[in-house]
C-alpha cells in the first residue's frame, strides 16, 4: 500500500468538480482510497489520522488543494496521478475553450454563421424576451427553450414574430426537429413526409418515435411552448406553424399533439385544418375530438393511435387498419395483465414520468380504468397531490413540474430525484405498480441505465413482488440505443412496453384485475 | 447588449481583481480582503453579487464599485436604473414554535432530498452509515465531536473542530458554522437578544487565509442572506418548509447548501450561543 499526494496552488475549483474528480480518481484500478480538499490545518490532521497525508502538506495552506491517493501499489498511484492531471487539463481547457468559442451576442453569432436563420434562445425567462426580440428583428425564427417568460410578453412577441413571417417556437419549447435536425429534446428519428405541430414536447417525442419505429418519417416536427393553445395566446404560433407545414412541400400528411386547447383557439385549429388539402390527424390529449373531426381531421385518442393514423397516411395504407392495431394492442395487454395479476401485492399505483405529456395521457387511460388518479397535475383539481407530491391512493406524478426541477435539470438528464422516489414508493406495502418513462434521445441522460436499474435492484430487494412497467420513448438511433436500453430493463425484470399508451393500458388491467 | 443588472445590497466599494472564475459565476477581490461576485444565475443571488443578463461580462477581470456606479470590463452601470437584491430576512410576525417545529422535523421527513455525503449524521446518526473512505470517516467523528462541545455549551472547541475540516471549495465544517449564525440571528430574534458577540467569536475562531470562505461566514456573521437560502427561509415561515425552495437549497454546490442547513437546524434546535 502507497500513498501518493500533490498540492495545487492558486487553483479554485466548484465543489461539484472536486467531487467529480474524486469519483473519477476513487474509481481508477487498483486505487483503495482518495481525498481532494482544501489544505485547511484542520483537514491536513484528518489527512493524517485517515493515512491519507503526505509530507508535502505539511507547508500547504488553505487556499490550496491537496489531493492524496492511496493505492495498492507505486504504479497504480503514479498512474493515478497521471490521470488526474489530464482530469484537472480536460476542464481547464474545456472552460478556456468556451470561452474562446462562444459568440457574445446574437449579432455576434449570426455574424459567425453566415446565412443562419434560427435561433435557439435558452437564458432566465426574465431576459429572453430581449434576446427574442434582438433574435426577429434579425430575422430569425426562434425556439425558445426558456420558461418563466411573462404570458402578455409571450403574446405581444408571437403576434411580432407572425408579422414577420416569423416562426417563435416557445417559449418552454423544448423540443423541435428542423429539415432533419434535432433540437434540444428530440430524437434521432428517421426523415419522412409526417409533419408534426405540437404544443407538447414529450408528445412529439412519443409519436415521432412511434413513428419512426414503425418504418416512416418526419419531415418537421414544430414545438409551439405548451402555452400557445390556451386562451390569452389564441394558438397564434400553432396556427403558423401548420401554415408552416402546408406550404412544405416534403410533408405529405400532418399530426396535432396537444393537451386540450381553449375551446376558441380549437375552433380557430379547426378552421385552418378545413383550408388544407394535406390529411390531418389531431390529437388534442381528453378534448372534445367532434370539432376537428367535423373540419376533416382524424381525431386519436391517444398519442399511440396518432402515431399509427399518420404511419398508415404516409405509406399510404388504409387509416382503418389502426383499429384492428389498436384491438391487437388491447389483447396483447390484457392477456399480460391476466398472466401478471395473480401474486402480486398492495393495492396502488405510483406513476413517476419525467414527461408531463405522458403523465397527461397516462392518467386518461388508467381514468377509464379505475378511475381519477391523484397527481401534481391532475386532470381534475379535487385529486391535486400534496404540494410535496407525496403519493395517496393511485397517484402519478409529473416529475419535470416546476416543483422538482427548481435548481436542478430535467429528469431526462438527473434521475436522482426519481430514483429516490422509488426507494421510497418500495418501501410502501400499499404500492403495487411503479409506472415510470423513460426518455431517450438527444439531451437526455446519456446512460440512463446507471441510473435506473441500481434503484429498481435495490427496491426489488425491499419489495420483491413489486411490478415495475415502463414506456421507452426512443429508437435504435438515438445515442442511448433504444434496443439496447429495452434488453437491460428487461433482463432486470422491468415489464417494458412499446409506449406510452401501453404501459398504462397494462397498469389499467392489472389494477383493475385485483380490485375485482 | 446587456439590458438587465441586479446589484446586492451590500456591495462594498472600491477595485476588485479576478479572484477566481467558475462555470456561471466570477469572484473578484480588493486589496482590502473585501470580495464580490457576477453572476448570470439569478439563483446565485445575494448581498456582494451583481446579476448580469448573460455569462458575456463573467469573462472580465476586473470590477470596480462605487456608490452610483459599477463598471465591468469596461462596461459603466448606473446603479439607481437597476433593482437591488435586499439580503435581509425580517421574523417579524413569524409564529416561533411553527416555524421550529418545520424545521426540527426536516431531516425525518426530507432527509432522503440531502447528498449521502452531507453533514446530516449530525443531526440523524443513521445515516453515518452512507460514510465510506477513511478521510470521510475521520472526518465524520470530528464534525460529530464538535458538535457535541457545541450542544454543551463549549462553542469555542466546537466551532474550532468544525472549522476548515471536510471537502468543498468552502470545507463542509464551514458551511454548516454559516448554518449556526444564521441560525443566530433568529434566536436572537426570537429572544430579544443581541448574539452580535457570539456571533463575532465564532467568526474569529473560524476565519483563515481563503478568501472565499471568510467572505461567507462574514456575511453570515452580518445576517446577509444568499437567494436560496432567503428563499428557503421564507418558505419555512409562511406555508410550510416549500419542497421547491428546499431542493433549490440543497443543489448549492455538492454538499454545501445541505451543510448550511445543518447547521441553521442544528443551531435552533440546541439554542447555540444562547
Amino acid at each position: 500500500m502507497t500513498t501518493q499526494g500533490i498540492i495545487k496552488q492558486g487553483v479554485y475549483y466548484d465543489s461539484v468538480t472536486l467531487m467529480t474528480v474524486t469519483q473519477r480518481i476513487n474509481a481508477l484500478e487498483g486505487i483503495v482510497d482518495s481525498s481532494v480538499v482544501m489544505g485547511t490545518r484542520e483537514n491536513k490532521a484528518i489527512l493524517e489520522s485517515a493515512g491519507l497525508f503526505v509530507s508535502d502538506f505539511a507547508d500547504a495552506s488553505d487556499t490550496d488543494l491537496l489531493i492524496s491517493v492511496q493505492a495498492e501499489n507505486s504504479t497504480f498511484a503514479q498512474n493515478a496521478m497521471a490521470r488526474l492531471e489530464m482530469i484537472l487539463k480536460d476542464i481547464s481547457s474545456s472552460e478556456g475553450s468556451h470561452r474562446r468559442d462562444t459568440a457574445r451576442s446574437i449579432h455576434d453569432a449570426v455574424e459567425r454563421l453566415e446565412g443562419s436563420n434560427l435561433s435557439l434562445i435558452s437564458i432566465a425567462g426574465r431576459y429572453a424576451v430581449a434576446e427574442v426580440r434582438k433574435a426577429l428583428d434579425l430575422g430569425l425564427h426562434v425556439m425558445l427553450f426558456s420558461d418563466n417568460v411573462p404570458i402578455e410578453d409571450e403574446k405581444r412577441l408571437k403576434e411580432e414574430a407572425r408579422d414577420r413571417g416569423l416562426l417563435l417556437m416557445g417559449p418552454d419549447c423544448g423540443t423541435a426537429i428542423i429539415n432533419g435536425v434535432p433540437l434540444a429534446f428530440a430524437n434521432a428519428v428517421q426523415r419522412g413526409n409526417i409533419g408534426i405541430v405540437a404544443a407538447s414536447g414529450t408528445g412529439l417525442q412519443e409519436v415521432s418515435c412511434i413513428i419512426s419505429n414503425r418504418g416512416a418519417g418526419i419531415s418537421q416536427a414544430l414545438g409551439t411552448g405548451g402555452r400557445d393553445v390556451k386562451k390569452e395566446i389564441g394558438g397564434i404560433m400553432f396556427i403558423e406553424a401548420m401554415k408552416a407545414l402546408f406550404e412544405d412541400e416534403r410533408t405529405q400528411c400532418i399530426v396535432l399533439i396537444s393537451k386540450p386547447p381553449d375551446d376558441e383557439v380549437l375552433s380557430l385549429i379547426a378552421k385552418e385544418i378545413s383550408r388544407t388539402d394535406k390529411p390531418v390527424v389531431a390529437m388534442f390529449i381528453g378534448a372534445n375530438s367532434e370539432k376537428v373531426g367535423q373540419a376533416g381531421a382524424l381525431p386519436a385518442h391517444s398519442l399511440s393511435e396518432a402515431a399509427l393514423l399518420a404511419v398508415q397516411l404516409s405509406l399510404g395504407k388504409p387509416v382503418e387498419d389502426v383499429r384492428a392495431m389498436l384491438k391487437s394492442i388491447h389483447d396483447e395487454v390484457g392477456s399480460l395483465a391476466k398472466k401478471l395479476s395473480p401474486g402480486v401485492k398492495g393495492r396502488y399505483v405510483r406513476g413517476l414520468f419525467s414527461g408531463g405529456t405522458l403523465c397527461h395521457e397516462a392518467q386518461l387511460i388508467l381514468k377509464e380504468h379505475i378511475g381519477h388518479v391523484y397527481s401534481n397535475v391532475p386532470l381534475d383539481p379535487d385529486y391535486l397531490l400534496s404540494a410535496s407530491g407525496e403519493g395517496s391512493f393511485h397517484s402519478l406524478i409529473d416529475m419535470g413540474d416546476d416543483a422538482f426541477t427548481a435548481g436542478r435539470p430535467h429528469p431526462m438528464i438527473d434521475f436522482s430525484q426519481r430514483c429516490k422516489r422509488i426507494q421510497e414508493e418500495a418501501k410502501n406495502p400499499e404500492t403495487v405498480i411503479v409506472l415510470f418513462d423513460l426518455v431517450l434521445g438527444y439531451g437526455a441522460h446519456v446512460s440512463p441505465l446507471d441510473e435506473i436499474l441500481p434503484a429498481v435492484t435495490a427496491a426489488r430487494r425491499h419489495s420483491p413482488d413489486l411490478l415495475f412497467i415502463c414506456s421507452v420513448t426512443g429508437t435504435d438511433d438515438d445515442p442511448q440505443n433504444r434496443q439496447a436500453v429495452t434488453e437491460s430493463l428487461r433482463e432486470s425484470g422491468v415489464i417494458v412496453m412499446m409506449s406510452n399508451y401501453s404501459a398504462a393500458l397494462l397498469t389499467g388491467h392489472i389494477i383493475k384485475n385485483i380490485t375485482s | 447588449m446587456i439590458e438587465s443588472f441586479v446589484f446586492g445590497d451590500v456591495l462594498p466599494t472600491g477595485v476588485f481583481k479576478l479572484h477566481s472564475r467558475f462555470r456561471r459565476v466570477s469572484n473578484f477581490s480588493s486589496v482590502d480582503g473585501d470580495m464580490v461576485f457576477v453572476t448570470d444565475d439569478p439563483m446565485l443571488m445575494a448581498g456582494q453579487g451583481i446579476q448580469v443578463a448573460t455569462n458575456i461580462l463573467l469573462v472580465s477581470e476586473a470590477v470596480s464599485i462605487t456608490k452610483e456606479s459599477v463598471t465591468i470590463g469596461d462596461r459603466i452601470i448606473h446603479r439607481k436604473d437597476h433593482p437591488v437584491y435586499t439580503s435581509y430576512v425580517s421574523f417579524e410576525g413569524l409564529d416561533f414554535n411553527d416555524f421550529e417545529t418545520r424545521l426540527i422535523q426536516l431531516p425525518e421527513d426530507r432527509g432522503y432530498l440531502f447528498p449521502d455525503d452531507s453533514l446530516l449524521y449530525v443531526l440523524d446518526p443513521a445515516r453515518c452509515r452512507f460514510v465510506s473512505g477513511a478521510f470521510e470517516r475521520k472526518l465524520a467523528d470530528q464534525i460529530l465531536d464538535g458538535a457535541e462541545h457545541l450542544r454543551t455549551g463549549r462553542m469555542e472547541k466546537g466551532v474550532a473542530l468544525l472549522s476548515g475540516a471536510g471537502k468543498g471549495l468552502t470545507p463542509s465544517g464551514d458551511d454548516f458554522l454559516a448554518g449556526l449564525l444564521y441560525a443566530m440571528h433568529y434566536l436572537g430574534f426570537k429572544n430579544r437578544l443581541c448574539m452580535d458577540t457570539q456571533a463575532r467569536q465564532l467568526f474569529d475562531i473560524s476565519k483563515g487565509n481563503n478568501l472565499l470562505v471568510n467572505s461567507f461566514l462574514w456575511h453570515a456573521m452580518n445576517y446577509n442572506y444568499f437567494q436560496t437560502l432567503k428563499n428557503f427561509v421564507y418558505s419555512c415561515t409562511r406555508c410550510g418548509c416549500g419542497y421547491r425552495a428546499l431542493i433549490d437549497l440543497l443543489s448549492v454546490g455538492a454538499t454545501s447548501g445541505a451543510d448550511l442547513l445543518t447547521g441553521y437546524i442544528f443551531g435552533i434546535q440546541y439554542r447555540i450561543g444562547i
